[in-house]
């Protein structure tokens, strides 16, 4: 029994010490991320990487080292992903007003290459501080909500100078007192003449004022594999095509001859839910109320159909298999993509063999999907420097025209995309198709006043996670898929009612 | 009276000292807060940044809901206990073949060192990167999909029996080892003469295994299978990880501590009940399956007869 007993304490002790090395594994780790959280790069998708900068990032907002500081030498910038990253790093300098320094950063690629870029350390002096988390579960919000409530009270190098927000969560940020107005900024309404309508709708708060700015609009398009529209439909004109997807019962029968020929028309679920969310004629939530709209329940009904009858490809949105889909031989025939899908997305995981193989065209309706807009928060204190960036990237023109030209963003300026389409713009990735002109079409149609509500992004992801079940036929019925809605959604969000 | 010796207990109290005023601010204090907060009525709007809260007390009105008839709990109890025992049991199977054979006195393995390394080495891994490994592999585009899919042409997590299946799998695939070198140390701690003895009188090797080698191990299988249970009890990382936090199909995949991480951010006095529930279940079945594993009582029969 003795040597039992040592036994145990043996085995017991060694767990606790390893248990213990563990967690110094996990610490170091995340100092070390820590530090190197500027220049270490990791796609959207990398979920696992930005929850170690989560941890970071908490990690960080305790430890309260530099309190003396009054004068603040750090720009704080709370973000998803590397997107807005990449565009400042690349457009801030030589365009902005201040001095800016610069060093090299090598970017790992989902294929395991990397790339040699060039990324701001610091501009008027300041360095600039990246504080990534993910997306995915709210995880962003949270750790965002964390900072904002702390802000008033951080010390000079730790407050929050601006954040970044997504339409579906932008309610939330734009009337919740965390902003500063952009106007108090110094950015007038000659500044913003040239931005489109809708992209200042989001970002304006119940008493009228501008708290947050985007340098793209994110009009959305049909892209479909120019290989298989030739060889199913006889053409791959963007025109032509058009008119086989040019409303839902036409792009059902087109699915149907897509289907003869082995190839799904849309690769998974989720695809078309914007098309469909974004021309809902209510919002989410009313004064807690929470309301399916009709065309939701219309996606859900047309996507059950499409996956019964073998429509698509059975994946969900940002799965291996969804990205497996944009492959040019991946049995798929199109895409929802707004603006940065193409180049963010569809272009990385196509592949050089894709590359010029896929068109756009406009679709069945017009919709918007996703956008990136910045707001200073209320304790800024590096107002010039955030204003300055914001006046750059949101309201130059020269800026804008060589930000679209060269990563095919969708800018949010008028002027510059007319210039843009009047000046006989070619994408090469789509085979030379002036897809921004067809774009500047979509943009002019995006109406979200009042559609907008700060838990959109749980009755999304909830939305589609209950009906993928119903698709699948795991879930007997829809009401079935909507009782399993609301349980999930009420389990987030207790304050949340159904009629 | 003499009070010569001199006494060190103090010391003794001094170092454990910091265990406890750790274990009070950290473990214990927030243990009171969740039965606490588990009598409240507490909703927070998630919905607003300086989240507008609302509590007032609610009397024992969480833990009736959580007995309500369209609460997912129950069946969130008996995904976890489903998943756990379908990991459980090859686990301890397997657990117990490796470690007689490691130890058997005939069988002399060699390069015994290689094997526990081996076996031992799912373990070290991260379990969020073994759940995002299977994940890959099962899809539509991963290696094992021509083994394992769906009928209906999909992944099979996209299935009930699938994802527990996975999950289970997982479980059993980061723990094995570590119960097969806990019960290689029980096994040695048996005296050989006891093997040797019966070898001598001519007993088969299942024999010895059940005759001797199971009666003596009894208090660290219980201590395995307690572990076990209270760390299936707490299963989370996986399950999250493979339905992407869902618990889906059709929520058959739903942990318990899953049903807390969804609810703490908004209903903190249900999840708190939630939590107060899990931790009365551990207790009890930790309990029981100490009563019935525990090697003293016979031990008072047997000195009873001597």
């Amino acid at each position: 029994m003795a040597k039992l007993k040592r036994v145990l304490a043996g085995a017991l002790s060694l767990c606790m010490v390893g248990s213990m090395l563990t967690a110094c594994g996990d610490s170091s780790s995340d100092s070390d991320s820590k530090s190197s959280s500027s220049k270490k790069d990791s796609s959207a998708a990398a979920a696992s990487s930005s929850a170690d900068s989560s941890t970071a990032d908490s990690s960080k907002a305790e430890s309260k080292e530099v309190k003396s500081a009054d004068d603040d030498k750090k720009i704080v910038i709370h973000c998803w992903n590397t997107e807005f990253k990449e565009r400042l790093d690349k457009y801030y300098p030589n365009n902005g007003k201040y001095e800016v320094e610069t060093e090299e950063y090598e970017k790992k690629g989902d294929d395991g290459s990397t790339t040699k870029l060039t990324q701001i350390k610091k501009i008027n002096g300041k360095e600039v501080v990246w504080v990534q988390n993910t997306n995915e579960g709210g995880v962003y919000q949270d750790k965002l909500d964390e900072a904002l409530r702390a802000n008033a009270s951080a010390s000079a190098d730790e407050k929050v100078d601006m954040f970044l927000i997504e339409a579906d969560y932008a309610m939330k940020y734009i009337n919740g007192g965390v902003t500063t107005p952009v106007k108090d900024l110094g950015i007038g309404d000659d500044d913003l003449k040239e931005q489109y309508k809708y992209t200042q709708d989001v970002a304006t708060d119940t008493d009228g004022n501008l708290n947050g700015v985007s340098w793209q609009a994110t009009p959305g398009c049909f892209m479909y594999n120019a290989v298989y529209a030739k060889e199913v439909l006889g053409t791959d004109e963007p025109d032509k095509v058009q008119e086989f997807v040019k409303d839902w019962d036409t792009f059902k029968d087109t699915a149907a001859k897509m289907k003869e020929k082995g190839i799904a028309m849309l690769a998974g679920f989720d695809d078309a839910y914007r098309v469909f969310s974004n021309n809902a004629s209510a919002p989410w939530v009313t004064d807690d109320k929470v309301q399916i709209d009709p065309q939701l329940k219309a996606w859900a009904e047309q996507t059950k159909e499409f996956t019964d009858k073998g429509y698509n490809n059975k994946s969900s949105l940002w799965s291996p298999e969804w990205a497996a889909c944009q492959k040019i031989d991946g049995k798929t025939f199109g895409f929802f993509f707004s603006t940065w899908g193409i180049a963010f997305t569809l272009k990385g995981n196509t592949g050089d063999a894709g590359n010029g193989k896929w068109r756009a065209c406009y679709g069945p309706q017009s919709y918007f999907w996703g956008g990136t807009w910045m707001c200073a928060t209320k304790d800024i204190n590096s107002q010039a420097e955030v204003a300055d960036i914001m006046r750059t990237i949101t309201c130059n023109k020269d800026v804008m025209k060589k930000i679209t030209e060269g990563e095919q963003d969708y800018t949010n300026n008028k002027a510059a995309i007319k210039e843009i389409v009047d000046g006989g713009y070619k994408f090469d990735f789509l085979g030379g198709q002036n897809h921004i002109a067809l774009l500047a079409e979509n943009a002019e149609k995006i109406d979200l006043t009042g559609k907008l509500t700060a838990y959109d992004q749980d009755c999304n992801e909830k939305f589609q996670a209950a009906m993928k079940d119903w698709f699948l036929g795991n879930t007997k019925s829809y009401d079935d898929a909507v009782a399993a809605f609301k349980t999930e959604l009420t389990k987030k969000n207790a304050n949340l009612k159904f009629e | 009276m003499k009070r010569k010796s001199v006494s060190y207990a103090k010391w003794g109290y001094i170092f454990l000292a910091p265990f406890f005023i750790v274990y009070i601010i950290f473990s214990l204090y927030p243990l009171i807060q969740t039965f606490y907060n588990s009598f409240l009525s507490y909703v927070v709007d998630r919905g607003s940044i300086f989240q507008s809260t609302k509590i007032e007390f609610g009397g024992l009105s969480n833990y009736a809901s959580c007995f309500s008839k369209d609460e997912t709990l129950f069946q969130s109890f008996l995904n976890t206990i489903i998943m756990w025992i379908l990991g459980f049991i090859p686990q301890i199977a397997v657990s117990l073949l490796l470690a007689t054979w490691f130890t058997d006195l005939r069988l002399k393995i060699k390069a015994q060192g290689f094997f526990k390394t081996v076996i031992y080495l799912p373990n070290v891994i991260m379990a969020s990167a073994v759940a995002f490994m299977f994940q890959a592999m099962l899809a539509r585009t991963g290696a094992l999909y021509g083994l394992f899919h769906a009928a209906n042409d999909t992944t099979i997590l996209n299935t009930v029996w699938g994802t527990r299946g996975t999950v289970a799998f997982i479980n059993f695939l980061l723990w094995y080892g570590n119960t097969t070198i806990l019960l290689m140390a029980a096994i040695m701690g048996i005296d050989p003469g006891l093997y040797e003895a019966a070898q001598i009188d001519g007993a088969t090797p299942s024999q010895t295994f059940w005759k001797i080698t199971m009666p003596l191990i009894r208090p660290i299988l219980s201590f395995v299978l307690v572990t076990s249970m209270i760390g299936g009890l707490q299963m989370y990382d996986v399950p999250a990880l493979l339905t992407k936090d869902t618990g889906n199909p059709i929520g058959k995949a739903y942990t318990l501590i899953m049903e807390i991480q969804q609810r703490k951010d908004s209903d903190v006095g249900k999840a708190s009940a939630v939590c107060v529930l899990i931790f009365i279940i551990s207790a009890v079945l930790g309990l029981f399956t100490m009563f019935f594993l525990d090697d003293t009582r016979e031990k008072k029969k047997k000195r009873r007869k001597a």
